[in-house]
């Protein structure tokens, strides 16, 4: 080429060489930062590996990943992956700033992209880059890891020196189009084995003849083995391609021919550091010179990561300055590409072979004390301004968005298979206000969560006490400790401690009661102060609970949430007997009711049984006790709620697996009771009430309940595990095989939950009593 | 339903098959294996396969509160863009899942800077996943997020193999000669004094049929599948991953080339 055509050549452009940092290198290093680095923001070292280009559609990239930090063994047992054959190393180095305005202002970025290159620039110097060209492509991270939101700042620079003027490039040809079809698929083949081989594999493919070329290959080789002292299964990415043009009277015997058709023989690839036998051999003519008649014809080739046809990827820019720098005499070179297709075999068809004009450098460039070629290569984020990047991780990281995609996902996966029309969000948007955060209110509310409820409140007076950790699952010891803590705010904290996205408050409101009268004027001064936060957080949520340990507190609860129109489920247990029911629409909810008329049609259509059938009741209109003060002139054992410990548990679950069928009923609260008319025809209901199947998602604390008081009840038979099997009469044999020893009829759950399936106005069951004279035959 | 040496057996097996028929270790399934309290655990990867579609902006954000810097280049735009609709990239794990007894299909997707792929993403890749997971008759085909057992990584979505050792029963008793040679395998076995004592007769497997497969769905005792011998062959330990393999290939657009099929049957 002569020089007159190379100034209309076009300056050569580089397609950049993308980073890509999987989630595992930050990961790694969110956990580093904590226990290995803390407040130091020394450079640490670091280490890519990237590839030639396999896709059309895409460069290569250069990935980090979780073994990136490990230099010294970065082959071990989790990146034998990340190194295989065909990788090529790239060494960094990563800041890792204390602060965000460290990382944004703290130091000048084209000063610290100068430092990662002036570390090029002393390699190119030294020589080094020519028996190591993995020190050409020295990339430097910044980093801000913010750990508590899982926010990862980023700026990825590869700087590129730049040369004293551009280089010059002739139209590029495909490695096909420039050997032809066979000579191109053997120059493929040999670069393949380039790429591909193992440590100690022999890497000139042929024989070496004559002292000269034997003195290559040991060169060769043992620059090959001391690149792979630190790099054992990584090929260098860039590396020489020799071949010669036999002629007819060539004095190479047939044999020595790689097979080639009469233009090609001799081909070998060989480390860069060939470069020195280059400039040599040729001494002083260009090798691509055509006017020089030259038996052996040199060809650079490096791995390319870019897939744009024309255009070389960036790690091109350091090697051709290097050689501009190092062999000044070099005026031109002739660039292979290298590019596989899809199957990660070197294609060459994709194949690029550039003939790049190298600039000339003057004598002495740069080369002063502290002097470094201007250097470019910051990475621009993903709209291509040079910013930094950002990396929210907190959905893989963050423990509490964690819990919440998987507690999400347990629910929407009943909608896979068991209740496919099941409206989860009917019941995770639920506002539920529990009143009474003793026994039946800590089990209500964690069956709450699990339903993936979002929205909880709890009322309480009192304080925990000692008795209360073992029955009311959100207390721990250190609760009742000082006097104890106030229950409600002490379970809304242990409901956070379980699910931290739950939006839960504990007010410490005591619930005026009737036949409780006033001491004081303070006394009803706080009585009105508490009726007005009971009305406002009744007209806020759209479900109530009442669970105290009295009647009386109940009543006006049952009365607000009645005038609010909410839907009220009450639970109460006695020793071995619980009630679980809910509220009806009240006489002041006509229009809800009317419209109910129309979807709902009753068998009997007799306006007089509708209107039956709409009018539930509430705690009160179904007892025949009036609120009384019913804790006075009482035993200490009538006083405290003495239950069986299994019945609590097995009543919440029942008031919770209530309001779910309830919201999934088309009619709400308005749905009319079923389940008190023959038990299977209720169940056949249950498909107006939405696949209720999948109940059984709370039913585990009745079943646990139940496996506790099977217990309780055999080590109570005076024949221990020989007791006999009771309650297998026919009708629920199934289930109570599982009830099968010792009088404990499982029946008091089974019995109803076929009810369960609609929406019954009322369950009752007992568990069966300790007594000896049913042991009885 | 296979044991975790049965599956590793077939790993094997299927590599040492494959590693002749010119196939990159890149482009294809290749093994793996990583170490763990409970030690060496061996799986196949298939890693960084594009998928090109629209990237609907990328999950990396600027940070706005920066001026944005300069760089002066040398030449007016050396860089040259890359091409805008940068495909998403997927790694593919084939795990061997101790509860379900089977194999299981891993699946991470990201961006091409590394970030991950949020499910609504993987479905724009894959819509093939929607109509499945709606469709009653693929029952099987389930994406959900999963901790990929052997790295430990949360990260990871699987389909899930609740239904793969039944469908794989039936699909065996559909290759009649390999269930042969197995039983063969299994009459030469004399009670041996394993775990693999109480498996069930292998005659099970042809039983299994259709109606079986579809009764099984409701009634998990009739047509459930058996534990397969120990003593199988490695020819039916590769015809079972094999065919495994074929089966969820369609759920993430891969094809297994005919030959590798052809070469041996």
């Amino acid at each position: 080429m002569d020089s007159t055509s190379a100034s209309h050549f076009p300056a050569l452009k580089f397609a950049p060489l993308q980073s890509r940092f999987d989630v595992q290198f930050w990961s790694e290093l969110a956990e580093r930062k904590l226990d290995r680095y803390r407040l130091s923001e020394e450079p640490v070292p670091l280490h890519g590996t990237f590839s030639c280009s396999r896709y059309v559609e895409v460069g290569s990239q250069l990935c980090l990943d979780g073994g990136s930090f490990e230099l010294d063994h970065h082959c071990s047992s989790n990146s034998t992956s990340s190194a295989q054959a065909g990788q090529h190393l790239v060494k960094g180095t990563g800041r890792l700033y204390n602060t965000w305005e460290n990382f944004r202002d703290g130091s000048d970025k084209a000063e610290l992209l100068k430092e990662a290159a002036a570390r090029v620039w002393k390699d190119i110097l030294s020589g080094e880059t020519e028996s190591t060209p993995e020190l050409l492509s020295q990339f430097t991270v910044l980093c801000y890891a913010d750990l508590k939101l899982f926010h990862f700042n980023y700026w990825f620079g590869l700087p590129a020196l730049k040369p004293p003027s551009p280089f010059l490039t002739s139209p590029s040809q495909s490695l096909e189009e420039y050997f032809g079809t066979d000579a191109s698929k053997k120059v493929a083949e040999a670069c393949d084995a380039w790429l591909r081989q193992s440590p100690g594999h022999q890497l000139v493919e042929q024989p070496a003849q004559g002292g000269e070329s034997t003195s290559v290959c040991e060169m060769a080789a043992s620059q090959l083995s001391r690149t792979d002292v630190n790099t054992p299964h990584a090929s260098p990415f860039a590396w020489m391609l020799s071949y010669c043009i036999s002629q007819e009277d060539a004095t190479l015997p047939q044999e020595s021919c790689t097979g080639l058709p009469g233009i090609m023989a001799r081909l070998a690839c060989q480390p860069l550091a060939a470069l020195n036998q280059l400039s040599a051999s040729s001494d002083g003519s260009t090798v691509s010179d055509g006017s020089t008649v030259s038996n052996e014809q040199w060809m650079l080739a490096f791995s390319d990561h870019s897939s744009v046809s024309g255009h070389p990827g960036w790690v091109l820019r350091n090697l051709l300055l290097m050689i501009a720098v190092r062999y000044p005499l070099v005026k031109s070179m002739k660039v292979v590409c290298v590019r596989a297709s899809k199957t990660g075999r070197v294609d060459p068809s994709r194949c690029l072979v550039l003939t790049v004009q190298l600039p000339a450098v003057p004598d002495g460039w740069c080369q002063g004390p502290g002097e470094v070629p201007e250097a470019v290569g910051w990475e621009p984020n993903a709209e291509g301004r040079l910013l930094p990047r950002k990396v929210d991780l907190s959905p893989v990281m963050s423990p509490t968005l964690l819990a919440e995609q998987a507690v999400g996902l347990n629910l929407r996966l009943m909608r896979w298979r068991a209740a496919p029309d099941l409206e989860i969000s009917h019941i995770a948007n639920c506002k539920c206000l529990i009143l009474g955060a003793g026994t039946l209110g800590c089990s209500v509310s964690r069956c709450l969560l699990a339903w993936g409820v979002h929205k909880i409140t709890l009322v309480d007076s009192s304080r925990v006490s000692y008795s209360n950790p073992v029955r009311q699952w959100l207390y721990e010891l250190k609760d009742c400790t000082a006097g104890g803590k106030p229950k409600a705010a002490a379970a809304a904290e242990a409901l956070l401690r379980i699910f931290p996205s739950v939006n839960v408050e504990g007010k410490n409101i005591s619930i005026p009661m009737p036949g409780h009268a006033p001491a004081n004027d303070a006394h009803e001064q706080s009585m009105h102060e508490a009726y007005d936060s009971l009305d406002q957080l009744v007209s806020e949520h759209d479900a109530v609970f009442l669970l105290t340990d009295t009647r009386e507190s109940r009543w006006l609860p049952s009365l607000l949430s009645a005038v609010h129109g909410k839907i009220t489920i009450t639970a109460a247990v006695g020793f071995d007997s619980y009630v679980v029911m809910r509220h009806g629409t009240s006489p002041l909810d006509s229009a809800r009711t009317e419209g109910l008329n129309s979807t709902h049609e009753s068998g009997s259509g007799a306006p007089s049984s509708q209107a039956q059938l709409r009018r539930l009741g509430c705690y009160f209109c179904n007892d025949v006790v009036g609120p009384v003060n019913s804790t006075h002139n009482r035993t200490l054992d009538q006083q405290c709620t003495v239950a069986r410990p299994g019945l609590a548990p097995i009543t919440s679950a029942l008031a919770v697996e209530l309001l779910a069928a309830l919201l999934q009923h088309p009619a709400g609260i308005a749905a009319p009771a079923q389940g008190s008319t023959p038990a299977r025809t209720a169940a056949s209901a249950s498909a107006d009430a939405a696949g209720l199947q999948g109940v059984t998602a709370c039913l585990a604390p009745i079943t646990s309940a139940l496996a506790v008081e099977l217990l309780a009840a055999l080590l109570q038979h005076p024949a221990g595990i020989a007791a006999p099997a009771q309650g297998s009469t026919p009708a629920r044999t199934a289930a109570s095989a599982s009830a099968d020893a010792a009088g404990l009829q499982g029946a008091t759950a089974c019995e109803e939950e076929p009810a369960l399936g609609a929406v019954p106005h009322m369950i009752r069951g007992q568990l069966n009593g300790f007594s000896q004279a049913r042991w009885r035959p | 339903m296979l044991s975790s040496c049965h599956f590793e057996r077939a790993l094997t097996v299927l590599q040492k098959r494959w590693t002749p028929l010119n196939c990159s270790s890149q482009s294809f399934w290749n093994l793996e294996s990583e170490s763990t309290p409970f030690g060496n655990v061996s799986y196949f990867s298939m890693k960084e396969v594009p998928i090109s579609r629209l990237c609907l902006g990328c999950a990396a954000n600027s940070t706005v509160e920066q001026a944005e810097i300069i760089e002066a280049d040398d030449v007016a735009s050396t860089k040259t863009s890359l091409p805008v609709p940068a495909p998403n990239f997927y790694d593919f794990h084939v795990v061997y899942h101790a509860s379900y007894q089977a194999p299981a299909l891993f699946i991470k997707g990201y961006h091409a800077d590394g970030t991950l792929l949020t499910m609504g993403e993987m479905l724009l890749d894959f819509p093939q996943w929607g109509d499945l997971s709606k469709l009653a008759a693929c029952e099987w085909a389930f994406i959900a997020p999963e901790v990929h057992p052997i790295l430990q990584q949360n990260y990871w979505h699987m389909l899930h193999p609740c239904k793969t050792a039944t469908f794989m029963t039936l699909l065996m008793s559909c290759v009649g000669p390999q269930v042969d040679a197995c039983r063969d395998v299994k009459g030469t076995l004399n009670g041996g004094s394993n775990a693999c004592d109480n498996v069930q007769d292998i005659d099970d497997v042809e039983e299994c049929s259709v109606e079986n497969f579809k009764k099984s769905s409701f009634e998990p005792q009739s047509g459930s599948p058996v534990l397969l011998p120990k003593d199988c062959s490695d020819h039916f330990l590769a015809i079972y991953l094999e065919g495994w393999l074929r089966v969820v290939a369609p759920v993430i657009g891969l094809r297994i080339p005919i030959l590798f099929a052809e070469k041996f049957n």
